[in-house]
């Protein structure tokens, strides 16, 4: 009651706010008292149209490629170990195993090699090394992956199968390796930013505090980025899943599951590698194009969960060093 | 941000217009192709077929200015796959068509068998020339014998676990070698499995790139892919060359096919009928095939 009589001086309402607003952008769609520009049309629909295609690519994949489970049975193609078209068998345990072979390879090759880098091109090395070193790392980047897969078959494998003294160097090995080089600048660039991103006033603080360079790096600054690179992995995984030229060059394309499971130097053949190799000689419509599409809906899901975990994993560990 | 009147107007104006001109010249476009006497003519298919109809189709177009012919080796279950869906004119096939295409085609499918290729199972440019029956040229693919050092095998010299180099699956060349060496083209028959680290590559060029480059390689292409980098493999002691597939004493050998949707008509129907001429059959032997119909010098001769 009192606020009432005492409000004597007016004070800028919502309306008289739009009104000067009204005069300045011109407006095509008036919902209630919100109006919406057509840049904001125009924005929205670019924005749209990523999420658009993303979904169409799904549906596309999941029409063609759920055919199979009627065709051929859920167990038997996942779990299937015989993978013969001309004889009905569809079955991709070996192109799981040859996927997850190939990538844990490349990522326990990959993984402590970038943070290496990383840590080096960022906390130690000099202002003009760095600027050799990290347009370097990401020309990397940049290389196509049909180039990788020459480079590797002419000059990995031959050194792979005079290394091991095997009858051919195309194996897990090779294509972990190949895949491995090619998810380094992922990994290098994105955990760079995130430790280059870590307040300069906790790495003052610690120094100050008496501890060196070297425990700084290892128990602040590395914890402190700790989300950015869950995240850079958990990206290079996705990469490394994904890829196709390479390892449909170097991995072997054998269909068959290395005895024992942990053999490394045995031709394999990634899921990917399966549909690059297979999809232009089936005939549309039959059950072996639609298992080479439900080869693609299991690629990715794999994603999907690798990266549903990352995020479950980054949001964890942002808790812990940001505080509750 | 102020808009004038004038900037209204000219956006308008561009959102009229930019549909506009696509629209016309859409229908100028298609007005230019029925001008004059532009045929296209669009072949699909087989690998192994595209080095023959690569260098056919540049010779016939010389015969027939206006036509513009696009080809392109995707394989032959890709291109059956186009033609059936009207994406291409004829399909290019190492192989006859199977009864689910025919089914799908709804009974359309027209082949012309226009040339014949042989498989020819190749080693390495280094070793000595080894002569082989079917059955041991099965037992090496599917692993039975899985060393150079076998007695069966002993006569090419070559020293080391046999690494073999196949086909992908769906390849008409990997259907044909099953067919004729591993005794089944399903590969359901006991034996007929190809051994379990085959090396899968998914075209000719691929594997004898491999075979040339390892000497314990032992794979199989195409005759039109042979050349001096590698080592051909005798058939009981028929050698693959064109004599002997002519005069059917080679056994690795198959018909290479032309297809179309219905009989061929208008320019299509010339290109098949051409390539079935001596002019066409001559370039047939040229890129390495064998002919199935007279070619020049057999009709001056």
């Amino acid at each position: 009651m009192s606020q009432n009589q005492t409000e004597t001086i007016e004070e800028p309402t919502i309306e008289s706010l739009e009104e000067d607003k009204s005069t300045s952008e011109e407006s095509i769609l008036e919902i209630g008292k919100q109006k919406i520009s057509w840049q904001k049309i125009i924005l929205m629909l670019f924005a749209g149209i990523s999420v658009i295609v993303v979904i169409l690519i799904f549906i596309f994949i999941l029409v063609n490629g759920l055919k199979v489970i009627p065709e051929v049975g859920f167990i038997k193609f996942l779990f299937g170990t015989s993978w013969n078209p001309e004889a009905d068998q569809y079955g991709i345990l070996h192109g799981i195993i040859g996927t997850v072979m190939v990538v844990l390879i490349a990522m326990v090759v990959a993984v402590p090699i970038s943070i290496s880098c990383s840590i080096y091109m960022s906390e130690i090395a000099p202002q003009r090394i760095r600027k050799i070193l990290k347009p370097s790392v990401e020309m990397l980047a940049s290389i196509p992956s049909i180039v990788y897969g020459f480079f590797g078959l002419f000059i990995l494998v031959p050194a792979v199968k005079f290394i091991f003294g095997l009858p051919t160097g195309e194996n897990a090995l090779s294509g972990g390796l190949i895949l491995a080089i090619m998810v380094i600048p992922t990994i290098v660039s994105i955990t760079d930013d995130a430790i280059r991103a870590v307040p300069s006033s906790f790495r003052e603080a610690s120094l100050a505090l008496g501890a060196t360079k070297w425990q700084t790096i290892r128990k602040v600054v590395l914890p402190a980025a700790l989300s950015g690179i869950t995240a850079a992995v958990i990206l290079a995984f996705g990469r490394a899943i994904g890829e196709t030229m390479a390892v449909l060059m170097v991995a072997g394309g054998a269909s068959q599951i290395p005895k024992p499971f942990f053999n490394i130097l045995v031709p394999v053949d990634p899921l990917t590698a399966i549909i690059a190799r297979e999809l232009g000689e089936a005939a549309q419509g039959d059950t072996q194009f639609h298992a080479l599409f439900g080869i693609a809906i299991v690629l990715f899901l794999i994603t999907f969960v690798v990266n549903l975990t990352g995020d479950l994993v980054i949001k964890r560990f942002t808790k812990k060093f940001k505080g509750a | 941000m102020s808009f004038s009147r004038k900037r209204d107007r000219l956006v308008i104006i561009l959102i009229i217009l930019i549909p506009a001109a696509a629209v016309s010249s859409w229908f100028l476009a298609k007005s230019v192709n029925n001008v004059g006497e532009t045929h296209y003519i669009t072949i699909e298919g087989s690998n192994t077929v595209f080095k023959i109809i690569d260098t056919t189709y540049k010779a016939f177009a010389e015969y027939h200015p206006g036509v513009i012919i696009s080809v392109t080796g995707s394989g032959t279950g890709s291109g059956i796959t186009a033609i059936i869906d009207g994406q291409a004119d004829i399909a290019m096939a190492s192989r006859p068509f199977e009864d689910t295409e025919q089914i799908a085609a709804n009974g359309s499918l027209n082949a012309v068998a226009f040339a014949k290729d042989a498989i020819t199972i190749i080693t390495h440019a280094s070793a000595n020339p080894l002569d082989l029956t079917i059955d041991v040229a099965r037992a090496i693919f599917n692993g039975t014998i899985s060393d150079w050092s076998d007695p069966l095998v002993a006569s090419a010299g070559l020293t080391g676990e046999i690494q073999v180099v196949v086909r992908e699956s769906g390849s008409g060349t990997r259907d044909a070698f099953n067919e004729l060496v591993m005794g089944d083209s399903t590969q359901i028959e006991p034996g007929s499995q190809y051994v379990n680290d085959a090396l899968q590559k998914s075209s000719n060029q691929l594997i004898k790139d491999g075979v040339a480059a390892n000497s314990n390689y032992v794979g199989y292409i195409g005759l039109g892919y042979l050349d001096s980098t590698v080592k051909a493999v005798t058939i009981d002691g028929v050698a693959p060359t064109l004599a002997n597939v002519l005069n059917d004493s080679y056994f690795i050998q198959r018909e290479l096919f032309l297809i179309t949707l219905g009989i061929p008509v208008g320019m299509v129907y010339e290109f098949i009928n051409w390539s079935m001429s001596p002019e066409g059959q001559d370039l047939v032997l040229e890129t390495g095939f064998i002919n199935v119909a007279p070619t020049t010098d057999d009709i001056f001769t």
